[in-house]
């Protein structure tokens, strides 16, 4: 099947085990993952291919980072090597009514001191049909996002189809302004052919509201209609983009969120049904699980736009259920549940 | 690039942690091992190119024990699968005066399943300079026997080098071959043979001793016994009690005999996989080395590995030379 590169951080991450807080914790669980490298093994699950390209320092820690890809059937060879150190993010599980808590200690990662050139993209894009970038690159400083709009240039050259994450991460984006910060993702985004946000995401990025919703005093309560105006603003805004997706995440509590999806191509706008997720094991990823499902979705179902759409809620629908940042299950298991067999019930 | 294959059982082990007794313990740990992928691992850790054969369920805990392989950067993509469950063993961890002890459960397991022709050799071996095997495999299954052998005759026909650990366990062998005669079937296709002059009598029906002037008649008439083995490297092991042992190794190629110092190991962490651990560090050392640092290397890769848990030797080779150059303090690496 079809080649996919993503490109970005990928982020050692310590997490005190179960629901204990920070202060409480003696141990740390140990997982690598990042936005994009998420959505690498998501993709690697469904059996695409599929490599992830960063920069990592040359250190063991830097290796494991690599192994963890490589152990996922991600392709690895593509990555560069250098720079002093590994990203590191903090993660406090939430439950109810505790959200969880992310702290990161990401300065100066390889990949923020990464400087246009660093990455031969020509190589990189050899025989690729897709890559995907998300909003968290461009945000870790200015030279990964000069080498994001390097890549963005040297796929759509080639003819690669391009999908952005939105990916909105308001602890991020320390290096400049909200202006200039506007002026990078609109330049960047106007590459994409997929765009995929959420309300917030194009509230913060490009000033873009939902008409008639306040998500954050209505967070149980997403309706899909209120974000068609979204998505017709965003295509006005970026004519490239055939299709614009959103997902729908009702929070109730931080244990349990309701979750569906949007797409419109500019004519139509597909809906999917809202699945309840009563009790979250972790949500972290839970978007990039959804981008890894809509990729494979849209490589596998061409011309059928709500079986993709259908497949990226399913897919993350049972990411929420899966420690860790990335989604470990296989198309089949999706498929169950698009099928609607949500039982649960033991596999024997 | 020219590929390195092995090829073998994978089994899960479940470990009770630390120094647990099993009554005591519970909570298991659980890694993926098995002689050949200790090898295969080893020399992936070592970066050259390893590919290893097996045949393993066709289910999530293989799939598990594959992602395991892949994660060390070894090639899986010539196993196969079968319904039946992964082998599995058991083991406690001793210390000082109370040995280790391990379980096997691994009589009807997914490579028990392999016959010939369910690998494709051919295509296995297409771009493979080297093939590693151990006495393990043919103890196993009359399966596992013939599968070797087929791999083994297309590697001499191929003009591969052939490295035999044939390490002898007399609680496998239980489906009526002759250990003796099996063995000695195999070693018509090997060129190297890795193992002590008990296991050379073994083959040979003969009775040297330990002495190296003994090892050294053993050796030539091994070598008179199987003309296609040149090399014969041995690894002894001295054991003062379950938590210090004292290793060495010593060769004859034909030419010259040699052998190495005492490494002195007096705090172990793990024993399992060190002679795998030797074989993988002989493996890299003779393709980037002459024959005494191969197993000088190999003797400081082992020497490691006993301070690693689990089966695996996790050295890189500049930790191997620097054992090697007599750094064996041990101090903080800042």
């Amino acid at each position: 099947m079809s080649k996919v590169v993503t490109f970005g951080e990928i982020m050692l991450r310590l997490a005190p085990q179960g629901f204990l807080r920070f202060s409480q914790a003696n141990s740390f669980d140990v997982v690598y993952g990042g936005g994009e490298s998420n959505v690498a093994v998501s993709l690697a699950n469904y059996g695409v291919s599929v490599d992830f390209v960063t920069r990592l320092p040359k250190n063991d820690i830097g290796e494991c980072a690599m192994m963890e890809m490589r152990k996922r059937g991600v392709g690895v060879d593509k990555i560069v090597w250098g720079g002093d150190r590994l990203g590191i993010y903090f993660l406090e599980t939430g439950a109810v009514s505790r959200g969880s808590k992310v702290v990161y200690d990401r300065a100066h990662s390889a990949i923020a001191e990464i400087k246009p050139g660093m990455i031969d993209w020509d190589a990189v894009f050899k025989d690729v049909e897709w890559f995907h970038w998300t909003g968290i690159t461009p945000a870790i400083s200015q030279g990964a996002a000069d080498v994001c709009l390097e890549a963005v240039k040297a796929a759509s050259a080639k003819g690669i189809t391009i999908s952005t994450d939105l990916n909105y991460r308001a602890k991020l984006w320390t290096f400049c302004d909200d202006a200039h910060r506007e002026k990078i993702m609109t330049e960047l985004t106007s590459y994409c052919d997929v765009v995929l946000g959420n309300e917030e995401d194009a509230e913060k990025h490009f000033n873009i509201h939902p008409e008639g919703l306040d998500v954050h005093k209505h967070g149980h309560d997403v309706k899909a209609e209120a974000f068609l105006s979204v998505c017709k603003q965003m295509m006005e805004k970026f004519p490239k983009a055939k299709k614009v997706i959103t997902t729908l995440r009702g929070s109730i509590s931080a244990s349990h969120n309701t979750w569906a999806g949007v797409l419109y191509d500019g004519k139509k706008m597909y809906e999917t049904r809202q699945y309840q997720i009563t009790d979250i094991v972790d949500r972290v990823g839970g978007g990039d699980s959804f981008m890894g499902g809509l990729i494979y979705g849209l490589l596998k179902y061409p011309e059928d736009d709500q079986n993709a759409l259908d497949f990226a809620v399913a897919a993350s629908c049972l990411k929420h259920t899966i420690k860790g940042d990335a989604n470990l299950v296989t198309v089949a298991e999706v498929e169950k549940l698009m099928g609607g067999d949500a039982s649960g019930r033991v596999a024997r | 690039m020219s590929q390195i294959v092995t090829f073998g059982e994978v089994l899960m082990r479940l470990s009770a942690e630390g120094n647990k007794k099993f009554i005591q313990s519970n909570r298991l740990e659980f890694y993926f091992g098995g002689t050949e992928v200790n090898v295969a691992i080893s020399i992936a850790n070592f970066g050259d190119d390893v590919k290893h054969i097996s045949c393993i369920s066709d289910d999530f805990v293989g799939d598990t024990a594959i992602s395991y392989l892949r994660k060390f950067g070894v090639e899986t993509s010539s196993i196969v699968r079968s319904k039946q469950p992964l082998g599995v063993y058991f083991l406690e961890v001793g210390a000082v005066m109370r040995p280790s002890m391990i379980s096997y459960n691994r009589s009807h397991s997914s490579f028990s399943e392999i016959k010939p022709k369910m690998v494709d050799w051919e295509a296995s071996l297409k771009n493979c300079s080297w093939f590693h095997w151990t006495g393990i495999t043919p103890a196993l299954c009359e399966g596992g026997f013939q599968t070797l052998k087929e791999g083994l005759v297309l590697a001499k026909k191929k003009g591969l080098e052939v490295s035999s650990d044939p390490t002898y366990r007399s609680g496998l062998w239980k489906y009526g071959a002759d250990p003796k005669e099996t063995i000695s079937d195999l070693l018509n296709y090997s060129t190297i043979f890795i193992g002590s002059v008990n296991e050379i009598n073994e083959v040979l029906g003969s009775d040297y001793k330990y002495s190296n002037e003994d090892f050294i008649k053993a050796s030539k008439h091994l070598m008179k016994a199987f003309p296609s083995i040149n090399k014969v490297f041995d690894k002894m092991r001295t054991s003062i009690n379950a938590s210090w042992h004292k290793i060495r190794s010593r060769m004859w190629n034909g030419d010259d005999f040699r052998e190495t110092v005492d490494l002195d190991i007096t705090h172990i962490v793990d024993r399992i996989g060190t002679g795998d651990a030797f074989a993988a560090g002989l493996i890299y050392g003779l393709q980037h080395f002459d024959d005494y640092k191969a197993m000088e290397f190999a003797a400081a890769a082992s020497a490691l590995k006993h301070t690693y848990e689990g089966d695996v030797n996790f050295s890189s080779v500049e930790e191997v030379m620097n054992v090697l150059d007599g750094n064996t303090s041990g101090r903080l690496n800042r």
